[in-house]
């Protein structure tokens, strides 16, 4: 069951939306986004007097548009057992709910997971299993932005949790961008067509999923990406459900996560890496200063190619030089994502990978964004590769490719997780 | 191997190296201001720490040392430098204070990754999980540990990975590349080269806001964790003694 209208809320923008969740949530995390300032101000603020009594916190349930941002527990089992704790359930059923909850939410096997290597749609289900546990003490949900990361497959696992709230006659806020939840693939762009053909290559790529630490308590998994060596015309669509490896794959082909084998991606020789703009742009820029063009010619050039292709509407709201003067705070989400782009192309890279480039943006933003990227990458005769849950694109793009995640058993050379890619057929 | 054999090994070894090295055991010196006896008690650390702990995680924390000592010798071989050009020390120059510096280089070296290996050998993220499977509730002192756990974990799983991942793709690691890069200009170059080690600076103090972002909202979530019957018995009967 989804939310009621008068329920929903919409906006145009990241930050309006932002601004409107922490007037109606626990004010728990300090801004990440908009520089060190905004962050120290809000931490000390979370020290004070401000914010909801004890009483009122503990009614109220939220999903933040960073849903890892709500979650305080570094696996996914400590989650729900702290959320099964808090919610006072009967001692000796405690880790039977837990598997309940893992299993409802098709969590079963992340359970032993660190949160960080969940996709977006596996933690916005571990918030919402979250939620359920806790829906005996709670009055109120308030939820932000669900859908830039689950897939139309997730979307039912939001439904059950809505209804099983709006049954207990608990309130649901859902605060979204416009048109975020929107299933209707856009019209085909002129920018897409024509655009540079490219190789995407991968030879005996294997790496290691974890971190050292893991290692040494034996808990790193050795990944494998099958042999794969194709021709792709750009933009290229990387397609496929959560948690499927899209972005463990761009990651591997930015060079973000090292991997053995021969990995590449390029016009000539696919000898080349690509450059990445993550998911989150949040967590990329890592709160430091405003991202800067470089005063040579190239970022600039490529940010007045990228700004210039935007529609009117949206073009007013970015900076026509945003170089010194502006703090970071001054820049929106979108000015952030088309300076990261910026200085992506015009490092003339392999290719280009923009990974959700919908997340943060309302869908129309989003499509004048990325068909600014494209047509500035083009330009620029550099490949693009999009990465999407969402069937927005598949009209579009010139090619697509699957990515399917697999389960080795193998034990000789303890390869435990493998992805395929496949190249569509063109729609 | 079981994580405790693992810990007391490391200390066992690498005892020495906190309390001092027995110098005289082998006469001589094998570098400046080094004994052979040190240089061969730090390789064989290293070697140990490679066997337990992984190559992954040596490499990792001789980085971390390096990234460490290296401001802290070149700034006092600098003033040690300075304080021979006024004449307030050091007369003879460089060769005066030189095996000062090899000597806390090599110890250095050393010391920072065992003391790495043996704090992170502990699976603390295991003692988290077995404070939250209790169905009982968690008392208060659990509660400290939950916290000093969670700020543990989060830096060690979170926040250093998330950083080495933005570091791997914005290539900061190619300060030598970009050194020798000519192909864009000098001008392109030169700001490449002025924005990695900004960036790179500005990843320090940014680790440190990653570490501490979440505080708040683990205290939140940690403080609402329910506690243990018996505590709240006790609690209820010192405030009936109290009335």
């Amino acid at each position: 069951m989804s939310p009621p209208d008068n329920a929903i809320r919409r906006f145009s923008t990241f930050e309006e939306l932002e601004t409107a969740f922490r007037q109606r949530t626990v004010f728990a995390v300090p801004r990440q986004y908009g520089g060190l300032r905004r962050f120290w101000e809000d931490f000390r603020q979370l020290h004070g007097s401000d914010g909801m009594d004890t009483a009122a916190r503990a009614k109220t349930a939220w999903i933040t548009i960073n849903p890892r941002d709500c979650l305080a527990f570094g696996t996914a089992e400590q989650v729900l057992q702290a959320a099964v704790l808090s919610a006072g359930t009967v001692p000796e059923k405690g880790q039977t709910t837990v598997a309940a909850l893992a299993e409802a939410y098709d969590l079963t096997r992340q359970l032993s997971q660190p949160l960080r290597t969940l996709s977006g749609g596996e933690t916005v289900r571990l918030a919402l299993a979250k939620t359920a546990a806790s829906a005996d003490q709670i009055e109120r949900l308030t939820i932000a932005s669900p859908f830039s990361w689950l897939s139309s497959e997730g979307r039912r696992h939001f439904d059950r949790l809505t209804g099983l709230l709006l049954n207990r006659s608990i309130s649901v806020e859902l605060l979204t961008l416009d048109g975020e939840d929107s299933l209707e693939p856009i019209t085909t762009s002129t920018a897409w067509v024509g655009g540079p053909r490219f190789r995407l290559r991968f030879d005996k790529a294997a790496f290691l999923l974890g971190t050292p630490l893991d290692d040494i308590f034996g808990r790193q998994t050795r990944a494998v990406i099958a042999d794969f060596d194709s021709e792709l015309c750009s933009p290229c669509l990387l397609t496929g459900g959560n948690g499927k490896g899209k972005s463990l794959v761009a990651k591997v082909l930015a060079g973000a996560i090292g991997c053995e084998g021969a990995v590449g991606v390029g016009r000539s020789r696919a000898s080349g890496r690509a450059r990445l703009l993550f998911q989150d742009v949040v967590t990329q820029t890592l709160m430091r200063p405003p991202v800067r063009l470089a005063a040579a010619k190239d970022d600039m050039a490529v940010y007045r190619l990228i700004r210039d292709g935007l529609p009117e509407a949206l073009r007013a709201l970015t900076p026509e030089r945003p170089d010194r003067g502006h703090p970071a705070e001054a820049q929106s989400l979108l000015v952030v994502k088309m300076l990261l782009a910026a200085t992506r192309v015009s490092d003339r890279p392999g290719a280009v990978i923009l990974d959700e480039p919908d997340w943060g943006l309302s869908r129309t933003a989003a499509v004048g964004l990325v068909d600014s990227v494209v047509a500035a990458a083009h330009e620029w005769e550099v490949p693009v590769i999009l990465i999407s849950h969402k069937p927005w694109w598949t009209a579009s793009a010139a090619s697509q490719v699957r990515v399917e995640k697999g389960i080795s058993g193998s034990t000789e050379d303890r390869v435990r997780l493998s992805f395929m890619l496949q190249v569509m057929e063109a729609q | 191997m079981h994580w405790a054999l693992r810990w007391w090994i490391l200390l066992a070894a690498g005892l020495p190296a906190f309390i001092g090295y027995p110098e005289g055991i082998w006469p001589g010196l094998a570098l400046q201001g080094v004994s052979p006896a040190r240089l061969t008690h730090g390789i064989a650390i290293y070697v140990l720490i490679g066997v337990c702990c992984g190559g992954g995680f040596l490499a990792g924390a001789v980085s971390a040392a390096s990234m460490i000592l290296l401001p802290l010798v070149v700034a006092g071989a600098g003033l040690s430098y300075s304080f021979h050009l006024t004449g307030l020390a050091y007369p003879g120059g460089p060769a005066d204070y030189s095996p000062h510096y090899v000597a806390l280089v090599i110890n250095m070296l050393v010391v920072i990754p065992l003391a790495l290996s043996l704090v992170l050998t502990i699976p603390f993220s295991r003692f988290e999980t077995r404070l939250l499977r209790r169905h009982d509730g968690v008392t208060r002192r659990e509660k400290y540990t939950l916290m000093m756990l969670r700020v543990f974990n989060h830096i060690a799983f979170s926040v250093i990975p998330a950083a080495l991942e933005v570091v791997r793709e914005e290539r900061w690691g190619d300060l030598g590349r970009r050194f020798r890069r000519r192909s864009r200009g000098e001008a392109a170059a030169s700001h490449r080269m002025g924005s990695t080690v900004a960036g790179l600076v500005h990843l320090a103090s940014t680790c440190i806001c990653s570490a501490l972002c979440f505080v708040p909202l683990w205290a939140l979530e940690i403080a609402g964790l329910p506690e243990r019957a018996r505590q709240r018995q006790k609690a209820d009967h010192d405030d009936r003694n109290a009335a």
